[in-house]
């Protein structure tokens, strides 16, 4: 089974990391919701830009700085496109999601909240959006709510809709796609839900970015963050999206260079967004690098990646649903790019260690949802998360080498 | 392909049945915050010296055997000499060689991984932390 893409070969061969002649031979990667391997595409382009058009940017008056800042801020303007903002003013780099989210807290969090209003999440966040909610709470005295788990692995509608109900709720934040199982939350109709509570909503994309295309006016949302390397970009990098009308309520996040209109002893004044949320010298390389991956995603198309994906999703869902004694985790009535499970008297990290020396790499603990997996009545899962590199016969790897662990554990540790 | 870390010593000593101390003179708790896992370690103690060890992991195979083998050789050892068998037992396993030191020394004939290094330290960092919790009591 094997999707055809015209023209050119499989993509897998664009990623130098599966080179068969290097160091990393019959790899099967299989942690891309952790981070994304990264194509050629991208590490030439910034290696490119570092050895023929770096400079700092927004400040030289020579022209490798000029164009330096032509292409980081070209990349704004590609962001926006990718993400079907109305501005480019609306994209702000960050450091990854966990920064946009931390950003949200602090900059719109600390003038906009007060004691006696709530936010609200999901049972499904990752820990980057639970933390900076908490610490909110206890600085400012506000409600922090959860929306509950359903049965199915997905967020419970009725909760959610019940927890908006008195109108304190003047923040839900909630992520597109569950990184600890792969439920994709029915994000549309959760932030039509909230807006018409009074609620701004923010959605944590960090796993969905990479598998189906994001329209953030479709979605109607305020906020909408993740980052380059789950992307197949640069680590180091990522974006908060944020609805204009918004941004320019807010106060700046850090400060310093780049992001001031004025500075005087007594008194500074700060430039309009993006550049207000954007103090000092940014990760230039990285935009650069974005650019080239959010090209590299484009060139292959949505409708091919999302085809290819879906036709993965099933082929693992069968192999997997053929190994005695292995769970899968839930994930509400649509999943994406994840498997998140347990095996039966194996530990998710003897797990791991196994399946890596049978060249799989997945990822074994609480994926940074604690609060998740406690849900379920767990501590830790094993899970693969999938690329556009990945081919069926990874999954089956996946599933021999799980085997392999069960016939050393099962008959020992019975 | 190596499976050699999950040798028969290794998987028998992780299935080995442990038990709690009824009258722990310390009892230390750790987590690790990656997996879950937990362990809980109880000593008996008198003049300065180990008198009985027990505990439960609830672990990976690694986790679980490293307190096993805690288990057998904390009684006798005297307190005092415990603190530099840790530092040395860390620093082992943290280079991935087999060495000298004591607690652990069956761990150490596979070198462990990196990611799995916490697995096998939680159990001494449960000792550490009774070691440090009783110095906090005598010193009260
Ligand atoms: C759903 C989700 N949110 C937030 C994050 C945090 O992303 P980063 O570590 O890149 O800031 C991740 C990444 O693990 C994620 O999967």
């Amino acid at each position: 089974m094997s999707l055809v893409l015209h023209n050119r070969p499989h993509p897998k061969a664009d990623f130098p990391i599966f080179d068969p002649a290097g160091p990393n031979a019959g790899l099967t990667y299989l942690d891309s919701g952790a981070s994304a391997q990264k194509p050629t595409q991208v590490i030439e382009a910034v290696s490119r830009f570092y050895a023929t058009g770096y400079a700092n940017i927004h400040r030289g008056v020579y022209k490798l700085s000029a164009t330096a800042t032509d292409a980081y801020e070209g990349v704004r303007a590609q962001v926006a496109t990718f993400l079907n903002a109305a501005s480019e003013q609306e994209i702000i780099f960050v450091r990854g999601a966990t920064e946009g989210l931390n950003l949200i807290a602090h900059s719109w969090g600390q003038t906009h909240l007060q004691a006696g209003d709530a936010v609200l999440i999901t049972a499904l966040e990752h820990h980057a959006n639970i933390v900076p909610w908490q610490i909110l709470r206890d600085q400012k005295g506000i409600e922090l709510r959860v929306a509950a788990l359903a049965e199915d692995g997905g967020v419970d509608r009725a909760d959610f809709t019940a927890k908006l109900a008195d109108g304190k709720v003047k923040l839900a934040t909630f992520t597109h796609i569950a990184n600890a199982t792969g439920a994709v939350l029915p994000v549309a109709e959760l932030t039509a839900e909230a807006k018409a509570a009074g609620a701004l909503v923010a959605i944590d994309g960090c796993q969905a970015v990479a598998h189906r295309p994001v329209d953030v006016q479709a979605l109607g949302c305020d906020f909408y963050v993740f980052s380059a390397h789950k992307l197949y970009g640069p680590t180091g990098i990522g974006i908060l999206y944020g609805r204009l009308a918004v941004l320019e309520t807010m106060q700046p996040y850090q400060t310093g260079g780049d992001m001031v209109a004025t500075v005087r002893f007594d008194k500074t004044e700060f430039l309009d967004p993006p550049q207000r949320f954007e103090a000092g010298t940014p990760d230039i390389a990285g935009v650069i690098g974005l650019g080239a991956a959010i090209d590299y995603v484009g060139s292959l198309g949505w409708p091919w990646i999302e085809a290819h994906e879906k036709a993965l999703l099933a082929y693992g869902e069968a192999v997997l649903a053929k190994v005695p004694g292995l769970t899968l985790l839930p994930a509400g009535p649509h999943r994406s790019g994840i498997f998140s499970f347990t095996v039966d008297g194996v530990h998710p990290h003897d797990l791991g260690t196994i399946l890596d020396h049978h060249n799989v790499a997945i990822r074994a603990g609480s994926h940074c949802a604690q609060p998740l997996l406690n849900e379920f009545g767990l501590t830790a899962t094993v899970r693969a998360s999938l690329g556009l590199y990945n081919e069926p016969e990874d999954f089956d790897r996946l599933a021999e080498a799980v085997r392999a662990a069960q016939r050393m554990f099962t008959p020992k540790r019975a | 392909m190596s499976e050699a870390l999950y040798s028969d010593k290794i998987l028998a000593l992780a299935a080995r049945k442990v038990a709690r101390l009824p009258k722990p003179d310390v009892t230390a708790v750790r987590n690790n915050p990656l997996c879950g896992d937990r362990v809980t370690l109880d000593l008996a103690i008198a003049e300065g010296i180990v008198t009985a060890a027990g505990g439960e992991a609830r672990g990976c195979a690694l986790c679980c055997a490293g307190l096993a083998v805690l288990l057998d050789d904390l009684p006798g050892q005297t307190l005092e000499s415990l603190p530099a068998q840790i530092e040395t037992a860390r620093r082992s396993i943290a280079m991935g060689v087999s060495g000298l030191a004591v607690v652990l020394s069956v761990l150490q004939e596979r070198p462990i991984p990196r990611p799995r290094q916490k697995c096998v330290l939680l159990p001494l960092e449960a000792l550490q932390e009774a070691l440090s919790s009783l110095s906090t009591n005598t010193h009260e």
